[in-house]
């Protein structure tokens, strides 16, 4: 958190300490990160089809497997504790070559392993019995909304591919059928091109291709985990005030508000960990029940999606239609599971249900905390990856 | 009887009348909270970059938990 903007009691004081200059330079630097990002998704872009070639799809032979693109995508995220970072990295990856069907489940991975962020926030509260309660089912609530998002979407993608050919459509519409380079229109090409052709050739001069290619992915991931995580504390200090004022509208006008408001604020910072984890202290105070924060929860997980959308933007080429597909089937998955889970009732009741049972039992004995989130997130799923391996699945 | 049967409809009809101010009134108290909670939003910013600083906290707490658990068997 910026110290311009730390403690500050009210909306129009935290906007006030940042001088005028100060503020359009956070804006010039947020506009200068936001270059750097789509360099860097062009870069893995790039890199990855210069290292892989036409062997994009075997070399992710071992993800084929929609379980284990769903555990690679939730322990990436839940190490990086960034699903904005991971999106990005896989729209970078499809640009290079890497198959949609095997980057959907990495992408409904993603959004589970976002959760761990929220739920170790919520760890903090634990000396606090009630408050603990309060702030662990707050946080795990999002976790089994993600976890019946999964168990609906992904059978349904493996028999059907509907998210895949909804995706495909829509890209389809938005971009044409061969490429997202619209003649005439396309300002981020020479943009993005040129330091992305830099680095290419000073690592092709210096090292083979596929080499070269290595280093420019690595380099690509690393420069998207770095600008996401200083635009998010810029974006923090810029907008909290903005925040504040969703938030104040929103109190007390329903879930549709609630959704939108998580929404708005995701959009605003950047990332969905952020929002989440700002209500568990919210919760935590008993201020706002788990059914008033629920819906705000949810929002987050539409809002995220705006970062995939600007990676997706860096992509020229005749892969450009499949980084802006992956990029709207996570927009879509999100904003059905949102829509279907949140309009039926018994679904809706399902992730309230199990946070309000798994909090009981983490008041009573801390340990099922632990073991929840070291289960969930890293033993469960390299069991399941050493067992479908086993099995050969 | 009649009137017994009336007085009651009108005691139910008065306590409905409180019952819905009372309720207002507590949506109100409520709401106000949680305005001024939204107002400490800059705190709680802080707190989400200190996931560190929460399982440090969270670790003694395991650590004394498994402890007991393991003494008693």
């Amino acid at each position: 958190m910026n110290d311009t903007t730390a403690n500050a009691p009210s909306t129009e004081q935290s906007n006030s300490q940042l001088s005028p200059n100060a503020h359009w330079l956070n804006w010039l630097k947020i506009a200068g990160l936001v270059y750097f990002l789509l360099v860097a998704v062009s870069i893995i872009g790039s890199g990855f089809k210069l290292s892989a070639g036409e062997h994009a799809k075997e070399l992710f032979d071992f993800a084929s497997n929609p379980l284990t693109g769903l555990i690679v995508g939730t322990v990436a995220t839940a190490l990086i504790q960034s699903s904005s970072t991971v999106t990005s990295i896989i729209v970078g990856l499809v640009a290079g070559g890497l198959p949609v069907e095997i980057a959907i489940p990495m992408v409904m991975g993603a959004n589970i392993g976002t959760t761990i962020t929220n739920t170790i926030v919520s760890l903090g509260h634990v000396r606090q019995g009630e408050e603990f309660r309060r702030a662990f089912a707050a946080a795990t609530v999002h976790d089994f909304f993600n976890l019946v998002c999964v168990v609906i979407f992904l059978p349904l993608e493996i028999m059907f591919g509907m998210l895949q050919k909804i995706g495909g459509y829509m890209a389809s519409l938005l971009v044409g059928a061969d490429s997202l380079s619209m003649k005439g229109v396309n300002f981020i090409k020479p943009l993005i091109k040129p330091p992305v052709k830099f680095i290419q050739h000073q690592l092709e001069s210096l090292t083979p291709d596929t080499a070269a290619g290595i280093i420019m992915v690595v380099l690509g991931i690393a420069t998207i985990f770095v600008v996401i995580t200083l635009i998010g504390k810029l974006l923090k200090s810029l907008l909290v005030g903005k925040a504040k004022d969703i938030l104040h509208a929103a109190v007390g006008r329903g879930p549709v508000s609630g959704i939108a408001s998580g929404t708005l604020i995701t959009v605003l910072v950047q990332s969905s960990s952020t929002t989440t984890s700002l209500i568990v202290p919210l919760a935590g105070s008993g201020v706002f029940s788990l059914r008033q924060i629920y819906p705000f929860t949810l929002g987050a997980n539409i809002g995220t999606c705006v970062t995939a959308l600007l990676a997706a933007t860096a992509i020229t080429g005749p892969n450009a239609v499949f980084a802006l597909q992956i990029a709207l089937i996570h927009l879509i998955y999100n904003m059905m599971g949102v829509i279907l889970i949140y309009s039926i009732p018994f679904l809706r009741n399902i992730p309230l249900w199990a946070a309000e049972k798994l909090a009981n039992a983490a008041v009573a004995n801390k340990l099922y905390a632990g073991a929840y989130i070291l289960g969930v997130f890293f033993v469960a799923p390299l069991v399941l990856i050493g067992g479908s391996q086993l099995l050969g699945i | 009887m009649s009137e017994n049967k009336q007085e009651l409809q009108r005691k139910i009809e008065s306590l409905e009348v409180r019952l819905a101010e009372l309720k207002t009134r507590l949506a109100s108290v409520k709401s106000d909270e949680q305005h001024e909670a939204i107002d400490h939003l800059d705190q709680y910013l802080q707190e989400v970059d200190h996931e560190y600083d929460d399982l440090r906290a969270f670790w003694p707490v395991v650590v004394k938990e498994l402890r007991g658990l393991l003494g008693r068997h």
